[in-house]
């Protein structure tokens, strides 16, 4: 399939990078992308359910029971979600090792 | 609630599918006059008066939802009603126009992909529709060779080809979406639907006339079963989008 090895969307990206740390909800994935991106990504709920469907089917993502007072429902990322996530990080990682190098040969 | 208390009304605009963009804009410019939407749908839209709001309204097509809970959370997250759905899988949203907020903030797709993902569903509930008309060929055929009213035939046919014909104007248009092209004129589909209605009660009549003189009681019967087959499809799909509004 080679479907992992794809790049992955900003959005696709930064939701597994919402989950990185712990369980969310949608509306929190969503708050968090627009923060750490400095208000340069956002995610659509259009784009949120589609992408999160696709997570769930792939195996990614599971949805998870609510915890205490939260009536909405949790996001939690998977072994492999994790890993397609970190897989992402370490190809960013080279491209921007790579862009780093040759701009500054030639600065 | 006062239901009835309340100023109401009924649009019949009709668009094409693929369209949708230009549905969403005329909802919006309702709102701005004080008519929010209550029902929306390609052929017919309901409104009733509030000028206290103004809204925002985006269109999704999703025929394949596992989970309308998890769906219907996702756009509430973000500040998103949903209107009303259409029986084949469209979802009219809506959302408080605040000005203050940034354009982004009223678009419920935020990337090219996922844009594309959507009308991808959509080509392919098209390409059900092909099926049909091939049908519909084999049939026009088959009336061509064995009836002595050949011209019903070809009128079938012709239909036909017409139904063909805005397939595969939609299809070249999702493709032209989906290349990132702006949809710069909506297609001319009352005209269209207007034709195809002058053409198939031309072919129903001639097609009862031509029974009549040639005595077949039994096709005779069999045209009014078809019309009264129709009818009642026709006020079942009426009856269920009543019910349906009613519920919410």
């Amino acid at each position: 399939m080679g479907k992992q090895s794809e790049p992955l969307t900003e959005s696709y990206f930064y939701i597994l990078l919402c989950l990185y740390g712990g369980d969310n909800h949608g509306y929190g994935i969503m708050q968090m992308t627009e923060s750490l991106s400095g208000g340069r990504v956002k995610i659509g709920s259009g784009t949120m359910y589609g992408a999160t469907s696709n997570m769930l089917k792939k195996g990614w993502i599971i949805e998870c029971p609510e915890l205490g007072g939260e009536r909405r429902r949790m996001y939690r990322l998977t072994d492999e979600g994790r890993r397609v996530c970190l897989e992402e990080y370490r190809r960013l990682s080279e491209l921007v090792a790579s862009a780093k190098t040759v701009v500054e040969e030639n600065a | 609630m006062m239901k009835n208390t309340r100023k109401t009304k009924r649009t019949f605009k009709t668009y094409a599918a693929w369209d949708y963009e230009f549905e969403e804009k005329e909802y919006d410019r309702m709102s701005q006059r004080g008519w929010q939407l209550v029902s929306g749908s390609s052929f017919t839209q309901k409104y009733e008066f509030d000028d206290s709001v103004i809204y925002r309204y985006q269109l999704d097509y999703n025929n394949d939802i596992k989970d309308m809970e998890r769906y219907d959370e996702t756009f509430r997250d973000a500040g998103w009603e949903r209107v009303n759905s259409t029986f084949n899988g469209w979802h009219v949203f809506r959302k408080a126009y605040d000005p203050q907020k940034p354009e982004e903030e009223y678009e419920i797709y935020t990337d090219e992909q996922s844009r594309g993902e959507m009308l991808k569903r959509w080509r392919n509930f098209c390409f059900g529709g092909f099926g049909f008309l091939l049908l519909n060929v084999g049939n026009s055929l088959r009336i061509l060779d064995t009836s002595d009213a050949g011209f019903i035939g070809v009128g079938l046919l012709l239909a036909t080809g017409m139904m063909f014909g805005m397939l595969i104007a939609g299809l070249l248009n999702i493709n032209r979406q989906l290349r990132g092209q702006k949809n710069t004129r909506p297609y001319p589909i009352r005209l269209f639907l207007f034709m195809l209605f002058l053409l198939l009660v031309f072919l129903f009549v001639s097609a009862t006339i031509v029974l009549i003189q040639e005595g077949s009681y039994a096709a005779l019967g069999l045209m009014v079963g078809i019309l009264t087959g129709a009818i009642i499809v026709a006020a079942a799909a009426v009856f269920a989008k009543l019910k349906k509004n009613n519920k919410k």
